[in-house]
């Protein structure tokens, strides 16, 4: 067997030479942005943004349960989607992307414009699912509200 | 002493109540949005109306002018404006005060009452509430 060269000593030789390890180096560090910005799951995003399936909702007006349903379930509406991502303090945005390289937002409140509202997969919301949520942030809001003195204040001193 | 929240759950004494407090949210969702959108408005552009007056006469904070002090409440409390306004937007599209619960509109009117009170410089609490 002499001259042959095992997998990972071919490697370190092909990484020696610079070009080949900077490329390398992109390739991998584009696969580590794709991976956070794509696939990330629901509950490995919410973890990210230090939240419990309990706080989130509370945001929601949900229970944990409902929670656990949406993070687990396979076909979301998009009007699901974006309460749970808004309640996280986000914003929902489309992009279509084509063959040919093309891509554009979509409007996810025309979408949602188009939508009935009574596709709100958890069951319980109704016809007014969206406000449910709405309506629970501005709750959680009113709820804090009693520091908003200081905030309004501490933004004159800062 | 400092104003402190309603009791926000609870109900409404009657239909016409609850009716008093839609409107009542409605005017001041409309009062909210027209004073954040003139956050980026040069102030000798704002119009000559109710909201701006109230505005104009608040007690200043230190050396502040009108305009900086609408700019920073309108960044400050940007996430409430915000989802306020479409909250309300929403039960609109949803039919209005039926589509809320007692708790919601409640919460929304105090809400509404806080960001107008702190922008003004007023008590937030309304006589009578």
């Amino acid at each position: 067997m002499s001259g042959h060269r095992s997998w990972s000593e071919d490697r370190r030789a092909r990484l020696a030479d610079p070009e080949v390890a900077a490329r390398a180096a992109a390739a991998r560090a584009e696969a580590e942005r794709v991976e956070r910005e794509y696939q990330r799951t629901l509950s490995q995003l919410r973890h990210a943004r230090r939240l419990t399936q309990v706080q989130l909702a509370a945001a929601l007006g949900v229970s944990q349960a409902q929670v656990s349903r949406i993070e687990n379930q396979a076909d979301l509406y998009l009007s699901t989607l974006r309460s749970y991502v808004e309640a996280m303090g986000g914003e929902l945005q489309l992009r279509a992307v084509f063959p040919d390289g093309q891509a554009a937002l979509v409007g996810v409140e025309e979408v949602l414009g188009l939508a009935p509202a009574s596709q709100d997969p958890t069951g319980e919301a109704g016809q007014t699912g969206d406000v449910h949520a709405l309506f629970a942030m501005v709750i959680l809001h009113a709820g804090r509200f009693d520091t908003a003195e200081e905030r309004f204040r501490a933004a004159l001193a800062a | 002493m400092p104003p402190s929240p309603r009791d926000l759950a609870l109900p409404y004494a009657s239909p016409a109540e609850k009716a008093g407090d839609w409107q009542h949210l409605l005017d001041s969702a409309g009062t909210l949005r027209e004073l954040a959108g003139l956050a980026s408005v040069p102030p000798e552009r704002w119009p000559d109306d109710e909201a701006v007056g109230h505005l104009r006469v608040a007690p200043p904070i230190a050396d502040e002018t009108t305009a900086e002090r609408l700019l920073r409440w309108s960044v400050v409390f940007e996430a409430e404006l915000s989802d306020l306004d479409r909250a309300v937007a929403s039960a609109v599209q949803a039919g209005g005060q039926a589509a809320l619960a007692d708790v919601d509109l409640r919460s929304a009117v105090y809400l509404a009452e806080k960001l107008l009170a702190l922008l003004y410089g007023i008590p937030a609490e309304p006589a009578g509430h």
